[in-house]
């Protein structure tokens, strides 16, 4: 009877002690816990990519998480994620920070905390080599071309604005984009630097449409839910650390990735 | 035969040449049909692998087809297509849509939402819709990006070719109990063209998908009009014969291609390979240049070594034909030569004589060839003269001189022998030549001329004795005669007895003077004129002859003097009475032949050599004149003797004394002005 009002008290404190650490604040649980749960968006080449082949992720953002786990005192946990999900992520506590290169765009401002920029990218069009009709960028916005777009990206919304002429396909997936382009349903996809550098590294059908001067860059940062200063100013430290001691710009190097390092 | 060697090297280096020209041809011609050759298969390998590719791609849309096909559930077509025809379809690049339309043609169901609803054309398939057989039946390339917009166009005209998208329909029946469905399948023909492009680039070749009917579907040339039957050239008419095959053609477009064809094992489609010939033969030009690059500087420098030889050989034979030319000059000039040569080993055999040798000495070559020269030897020569002339022979390589030898028949001849040593390039000795001129005859013919000479030079010597005698032994009485004269004119005479008589003195001291400048030159010439050793003293000597002719000078109104001049050194030696002969000679000269004006005369030493000048005012000597006075019974004009009286012979003798003493007498004159007579003689001293 003893015994088991003594294992009640037990079973009781292990129940609370996780709300006490809810009490706390997401640096302090980090640390308890062990772990830096990152949220990526595994098929982002060059920022958090996991090979599907190995399941290794690397990129730019692995790097970063990991030096900034290293400084906690803590091992990494990747979440895997999307643009799609990344609100709904972070919103239920699935990772305590999204690291893949977050387009800081109005509306997920409304809804998340962005650390400073530490990327720029412009905006890319990716076509098949055989495609006839795009030649260069003033060709996308014709009558008769296709232009696909993934839903959620902050792509979708610039060419929505952007486009006059072409016919604007928002699809469902990223990869579906690539799809549609391959198989001729769309001529160009949109994406941004990084992703640009996987079609070209991986796809031989695919040829890069680069804008000729700046077409809409926008600033990457790594994004938290809000309602945590601490761990927030404990990020953009970090952030401002790396971009300082020249970690940045090596991890930047390593995946090619150093002309859109934004300082 | 040197011309035939010649020319035999000629030929073979020419055909060497030609050979290495012909295997290089050969080597390039073999390269070159290796380079078709491969292309060929080349051309066979592609069909084949995108024969495999283009029916796989048949055989997928033939498996959404069959998977759709009744039996395999109860559903409706329609149903199970939205079931089935998920994006998994979506994500193969080489469909635009799938889609299910019903007998009329109406689409029912898409991949692609926007075609449902449409109505696609039965027409323009192959083979043509109405056969019951399940079968894929291919249109032709229809523009537009699918079946909603899709234009059937059966073919494509020229002006008409957009960069707009486009597909080719093809249609697999599926029976679904009493109602008949379509699947349609809407190829990518992008998806095709980058596949062939990425492994056959365009500068290589082009591929392309031809439906059995021959019309053309797509190709990786964007210059081929999808559409058109024949593009693919003679590949339509093979292939009534047979499903594959290779061959060499010219394009309609003008292009010469190496083409394969392979039709699908399946389906009524097939693929043409066609690899641009040009582009293979322009890798083969690339490396025939790399090989000429090699082959050809050898191939020249071969020919030009070859030449060389060729060349070096020639101009050693002309050297050669000179050689033998020099020799055979060489040999007729000692053939035809008159005098006698010999060649001898440096020991001295003779290995070598001409037939002048032989008519010398009369001994034939045989006889002497191997002998040594000296079986010439005459004995007339001391040991010594020998020894010299060998020691001459081996240390100057020279020796010359007259030598007395003896015939095969013992008698004797005179030669001028003249042996040289023949030497190498390097120096050493090879041979010694001998060359004897026979002067024999000349010998004979110098004795008798020396004979001769000295006939006439005895008779000449007595000539001149003959004069010194007589006039020494006319001398004789004219002393006699003078000195009875003298004696009578000491005796009482009367006036003109002693008139006459002193005629008579005058007449025979003048006798008695030519007389004497007889004796002197009869002297001279005959070589018996004795010079005395003796001091000299020239300065009184100037000075007494001086003061013996100013008198007789002074008579006719010249003034007869002695220049001033340096006094003259002690010491000197000579023949003072000689030296008074030949002064008093020029003076009595200078006065006998000036009328008016001076004589001078001067003195001096320099240079080693005595020089006395006299000259006076006097009546000249014309230039061409100037000579004769000095020979014997000379003056200068005919007239003088008569004039001035005299011999002649005073000049001539003067000078033959001065040259007796080793030096000279000259005159310098100009008629009218005066003559200047200059005696030089050695100053001796001792």
């Amino acid at each position: 009877m003893h015994r088991r009002s003594c294992f009640s008290a037990l079973l009781l404190i292990s129940l609370l002690l996780p709300l006490q650490a809810m009490a706390q604040g997401r640096l302090e649980r980090i640390v308890e816990r062990g772990t830096l749960r990152v949220c990526i968006w595994p098929d982002y080449y060059g920022i958090s990519f996991r090979n599907p082949k190995t399941g290794r992720p690397s990129g730019i953002d692995i790097d970063n998480a990991n030096d900034l786990a290293r400084r906690l005192g803590v091992r990494t946990q990747f979440v895997n994620s999307s643009f799609a999900t990344l609100i709904d992520d972070l919103e239920s506590d699935r990772c305590d920070i999204a690291m893949f290169a977050i387009g800081i765009t109005p509306a997920r401002q409304e809804r998340l905390r962005f650390t400073q920029p530490y990327l720029l990218s412009d905006i890319y069009a990716i076509t098949t080599r055989s495609n006839p009709r795009i030649n260069a960028w003033e060709d996308i916005d014709r009558p008769g071309i296709v232009v696909a777009v993934a839903r959620g990206t902050l792509h979708e919304g610039v060419m929505k604005e952007k486009l006059r002429h072409a016919e604007l396909r928002v699809l469902e997936t990223p990869h579906a984009r690539e799809y549609e382009v391959q198989s001729g349903r769309a001529d160009v996809f949109m994406t941004d630097y990084p992703y640009s550098r996987r079609m070209l590294d991986n796809s031989d059908w695919a040829r890069l449409v680069a804008p000729p001067g700046k077409f809409h860059t926008t600033p990457y940062a790594w994004a938290m839910a809000p309602g945590d200063d601490a761990f927030h100013s404990y990020v953009e430290r970090e952030l401002q650390a790396m971009k300082m001691d020249g970690r940045l710009m090596t991890n930047a190097v390593r995946h090619r990735l150093e002309p859109i390092v934004f300082r | 035969m040197s011309i035939h060697r010649r020319s035999a090297l000629f030929v073979v280096l020419s055909l060497l040449i030609v050979g290495w020209l012909g295997a290089y041809a050969f080597t390039l011609w073999r390269l070159r049909t290796a380079a078709l050759d491969n292309g060929i298969e080349a051309a066979v390998t592609h069909a084949r692998s995108f024969e495999k590719h283009l029916t796989q791609t048949f055989e997928m849309i033939e498996l959404a087809a069959v998977g759709l096909a009744p039996g395999q559930s109860t559903d409706s077509v329609g149903t199970r297509f939205s079931e089935q025809m998920n994006d998994a379809l979506r994500k193969t690049p080489y469909l635009r849509s799938l889609s299910l339309i019903d007998e009329e043609g109406l689409v029912l169901a898409s991949t692609s939402p926007g075609n449902v609803g449409g109505k696609v054309a039965l027409r323009g398939f192959f083979p043509i819709i109405g056969d019951d057989s399940p079968t894929m039946h291919i249109g032709s390339l229809w523009l537009g990006r699918d079946l909603a917009d899709g234009i059937a166009e059966t073919a494509l005209a020229d002006d008409t070719r957009n960069n707009g998208p486009a597909f080719v329909p093809v249609l697999r029946r599926i029976d679904n109990g009493e109602h008949r469905h379509w699947i349609v399948a809407a190829l990518n023909p992008e998806y095709f063209t980058l596949h062939f492009s990425q492994l056959l680039p365009g500068e290589e070749g082009h591929v392309q998908i031809l439906r059995h009917d021959g019309l053309l579907l797509l190709s990786s040339n964007p210059l081929d009009l999808p559409g058109h039957a024949g593009a693919a050239g003679q590949v339509t008419e093979w292939l009534a014969r047979q499903e594959s095959g290779a061959l060499r053609q010219i394009l309609p477009g003008g292009n010469p291609v190496l083409s394969a064809y392979r039709v699908s094992s399946r389906f009524p489609a097939l693929v043409a390979v066609h690899l641009s010939q040009n582009t293979i033969l322009e890798r083969w030009r690339d490396e025939a240049r790399r090989i000429s690059l090699v082959v050809l500087p050898i191939l020249f420098a071969l020919s030009a070594a070859a030449f060389l030889v060729w060349l070096r050989q020639r101009r050693l034979e002309e050297r050669e034909d000179e050689l033998s030319n020099q020799r055979k000059l060489a040999e007729s000039v000692f053939a035809a030569t008159n005098n006698g040569v010999f060649l001898t080993t440096p020991q001295g055999d003779i290995i070598a004589v001409n037939p002048a040798f032989e008519r010398i000495t009369g001994y034939t070559a045989s006889e002497v060839l191997g002998r040594n020269p000296r079986l010439l030897a005459s004995g007339r020569h001391d040991e010594s003269f020998y020894r010299h002339m060998w020691e001459s022979i081996q240390t100057v390589g020279h020796w010359d001189g007259e030598i007395i030898n003896r015939r095969k028949d013992g008698t004797l001849f005179h030669g001028i022998v003249n042996i040289n040593a023949v030497l190498d390039d390097h120096g050493r000795l090879k041979h010694y030549v001998g060359v004897t001129v026979d002067i024999t005859e000349r010998k004979e013919y110098e004795s008798q001329l020396l004979l001769a000479k000295e006939r006439a030079e005895a008779a000449s010597l007595a000539k001149t004795t003959f004069l010194a005698t007589v006039s020494h032994e006319l001398r004789t009485p004219m002393n006699g005669v003078l000195g009875m004269t003298e004696v009578l004119l000491r005796s009482p005479l009367d006036e003109r007895q002693r008139r006459q008589l002193g005629i008579v003195r005058d007449s025979a001291v003048s006798l008695l003077d030519i007389l004497n400048q007889i004796l002197d030159y009869s002297k001279i010439e005959s070589h018996n004129l004795q010079l005395e050793h003796l001091p000299l003293d020239v300065n009184s000597l100037i000075r007494d002859l001086s003061a013996l002719f100013a008198p007789a000078a002074l008579a006719k109104g010249v003034r007869l003097h002695e220049l001033p001049h340096a006094p003259l050194p002690e010491g000197l030696f000579g023949d003072p009475l000689r030296l008074r002969q030949i002064l008093t000679n020029l003076l009595s000269n200078a006065v006998k032949f000036t009328r008016a004006g001076e004589i001078t005369v001067d003195a001096d030493v320099s240079d080693g050599c005595l020089r006395i000048v006299v000259s006076d005012t006097g009546i000249g000597i014309a230039a061409d004149k100037q000579q004769q006075i000095f020979e014997a019974f000379t003056q200068a004009d005919g007239s003088h003797t008569r004039e001035f009286g005299g011999t002649g012979l005073g000049l001539s003798i003067s000078r033959r004394l001065a040259e007796a003493m080793g030096g000279s007498l000259t005159v310098d004159s100009t008629p009218g002005q005066g003559s200047r007579f200059t005696l030089s003689i050695p100053a001796q001293f001792s």
